[in-house]
């Protein structure tokens, strides 16, 4: 257990590494592009060699990119060249908001589609089943912008009780963040509750929950209790995995309802140009990733004995 | 000489062609699934409709008829044009864009999807049957570009080949789902690369090439079947998301996310021009995605 816990361990650290390297060369192996970009389209060559020189860019490429993998660790991120303002505690600000926008989806998600999936998993092929599959399928193709657009529609233009912009201008407001949360519960909750219902359905016909129905145990007892426990193994650890996907649906419906998140600023970011919040957010996007494939892998290995003990 | 090769070559072709034959008959099976009727004739609607829409009796699509800005459904037009869905923000007929959208978003996402396909299947098959460096490199690979959120890949990919193109769209698309395709195809090839058969092509001398491509793939191309149509769903999503980003195809093309954004900024009056692009993206997604569930499920029968 320890050992696959450090083999895990080993191997993110390598691909953080190996991507860090990677965003570094796509940003920064150009110096005067760099240059170009902080001191502006109008600056003069001499100006940009002056800055360049001023700035430590003179020195060999695997030095700086160790000077920059230093400072992104202590949390030194640079200024950002939009707004003038250091990265850290702007990126740290938009994170909070992200953060309880993924939070309320994720739990929400988690609860619709287990509670879903379980219910008809039990009763597959029954009337119950078949209309949870009907709706699943049907949510899950209708992507976040367009769901978005038809939420949009009714909520905002026609019964007129939800705003249709998050920027919270007065502050944080709860009333924002229910249209971006519905949207990506609902484009979400189907894929997880069809992979719960599978394999609920599955653990039912195996052979010790067949045992313990025979042997006169209460269903309701042999589900709660038998099935339930080995029937979420995959359907948590692939949730986990997936923090991926919510990330970028967040990133999306970020900027359909212009909340103000971490989404919404990498877009902007990425379309102006703003070298130094780009690299901090796609750091710390690609460390959320890969971090949470980490405590996927480690969560199935502890909730599944067959390879906790193996 | 050569006619012996031709001949030779006739006898090849006869199998080849009653294989197509019986995948079809697969492929035909669907019909005893209703979802995946309904599916099959969710994306045939929208497949003929791009097919015959240059001969439709429609508005140009780019035309802007300064008259009318944002009508409702089914306005009459000053030079007694009838706009069926209404008109957009720039007096453009709604319902020629959203045919010749769906033209266009096909159309990409078809041909996206094809190439990341080519790309992740060709890495699948070689660390799948070669093993060693080849598996632990494109693995690793692999992993590195699975690490990135696909949205922030987009961006990343977009920005940094220069903004918004159709080419720039194929690479972005392939970077985010080839390694997803190289996983499949790699688990796929690994569960058969021990069989029987290969194994007798191996003694046979075949190259690792021929075996690869002859021997495996059409193997596995059950489950890259169903896939592939999942896909594509996903991919048309992308088509259109890039759109609404704008970082896709470049404007005035008629993409529905693009229709999407440029509706979105006017509020009340954009609804109606904002709403249908919406509807048939989803229409379009569903149908993709019933008609693999259809398949998987008449597969899953024999």
């Amino acid at each position: 257990m320890l050992k696959l816990f450090l083999r895990r361990l080993l191997s993110i650290v390598l691909i953080g590494l190996v991507i860090s390297f990677v965003l570094f060369l796509i940003f920064e192996s150009d110096k005067l592009d760099v240059a170009g970009k902080v001191l502006g389209a109008y600056s003069t060559q001499e100006q940009r060699l002056i800055w360049l020189e001023r700035n430590g860019y003179n020195e060999p490429f695997l030095l700086r990119y160790a000077d920059w993998l230093g400072n992104f660790v202590v949390g030194d991120w640079g200024k950002s060249l939009q707004y003038d303002i250091p990265v850290r505690p702007y990126l740290l600000a938009q994170l909070k908001n992200t953060a309880i926008l993924g939070g309320l989806v994720f739990s929400l998600t988690l609860l619709f589609s287990l509670v879903l999936g379980v219910i008809s998993g039990v009763f597959e092929g029954r009337a119950i089943d078949r209309s949870v599959s009907i709706f699943a399928v049907l949510t899950t193709s209708v992507p976040e912008f367009a769901s978005a657009t038809l939420l949009a529609a009714v909520f905002v233009f026609w019964l007129g009780v939800l705003p249709g912009t998050s920027t919270f201008q007065n502050g944080f407001s709860w009333k924002e963040v229910v249209l971006p949360v519905a949207v990506l519960v609902i484009y979400n909750f189907g894929y997880y509750t069809r992979m719960t219902r599978a394999s609920m359905a599955e653990v039912m016909t195996s052979q010790y929950v067949r045992t313990a129905i025979l042997k006169g145990m209460r269903f309701r007892r042999v589900v709660l209790n038998h099935a339930l426990r080995n029937a979420l193994i995959a359907p948590f650890t692939v949730m986990v995995l997936q923090l991926n996907y919510l990330l970028s649906g967040v990133i999306v419906v970020e900027v359909f309802f212009a909340y103000k998140g971490f989404g919404k600023m990498l877009y902007d970011a990425a379309l102006f140009g703003d070298l130094y919040i780009l690299e901090a957010a796609t750091m710390i996007s690609v460390a959320i990733a890969v971090f949470s494939q980490f405590v996927s892998d480690v969560g199935y290995a502890l909730l599944n004995p067959r390879i906790r003990f193996g | 000489m050569s006619d012996q090769q031709t001949e030779k070559n006739a006898q090849s072709n006869e199998p080849q062609a009653s294989r197509l034959l019986v995948l079809w008959r697969k492929i035909a099976l669907i019909r005893e699934s209703r979802v995946g009727m309904l599916g099959t004739f969710l994306v045939a609607f929208w497949l003929v409709l791009s097919v015959i829409v240059p001969a439709l009796p429609l508005f140009d699509p780019l035309q802007q008829y300064p008259c009318c800005i944002s009508l409702p459904i089914a306005s009459h037009g000053e030079d007694g044009g009838f706009f069926v869905l209404g008109t957009d923000d720039r007096g453009r007929d709604i319902l020629a864009r959203l045919v010749w959208g769906g033209r266009l978003v096909l159309f990409w996402a078809t041909l996206s999807m094809l190439v990341a396909y080519v790309v992740g299947g060709a890495m699948g098959l070689v660390a799948g049957y070669l093993r060693g460096w080849w598996d632990v490199g494109l693995s690793f690979l692999a992993n590195v570009l699975l690490s990135f959120p696909v949205m922030v890949m987009y961006l990343l990919v977009i920005t940094y080949l220069g903004g918004a193109s159709g080419v720039n769209v194929i690479f972005a698309v392939t970077f985010a789902t080839a390694p997803a395709i190289f996983r499949i195809v790699r688990g796929l090839i690994l569960d058969i690369r021990a069989r029987d058969y290969v194994f007798a092509a191996q003694v046979r001398g075949e190259h690792p090439l021929r075996i690869m491509l002859v021997e495996l793939l059409p193997n596995v191309r059950g489950p890259l079947i169903v896939d592939m149509c999942l896909r594509l769903g996903y991919t048309t999503i992308t088509i259109a998301l890039l759109g609404y980003l704008g970082i896709g195809l470049p404007p005035p093309a008629p993409n529905w996310g693009t229709m999407i954004a440029d509706a979105q900024q006017f509020g009340h009056l954009g609804v109606n021009a904002m709403l249908w692009p919406a509807l048939a993206i989803s229409t379009l997604v569903l149908g993709l995605n019933l008609f693999a569930d259809g398949l998987r499920e008449v597969s899953l029968r024999d």
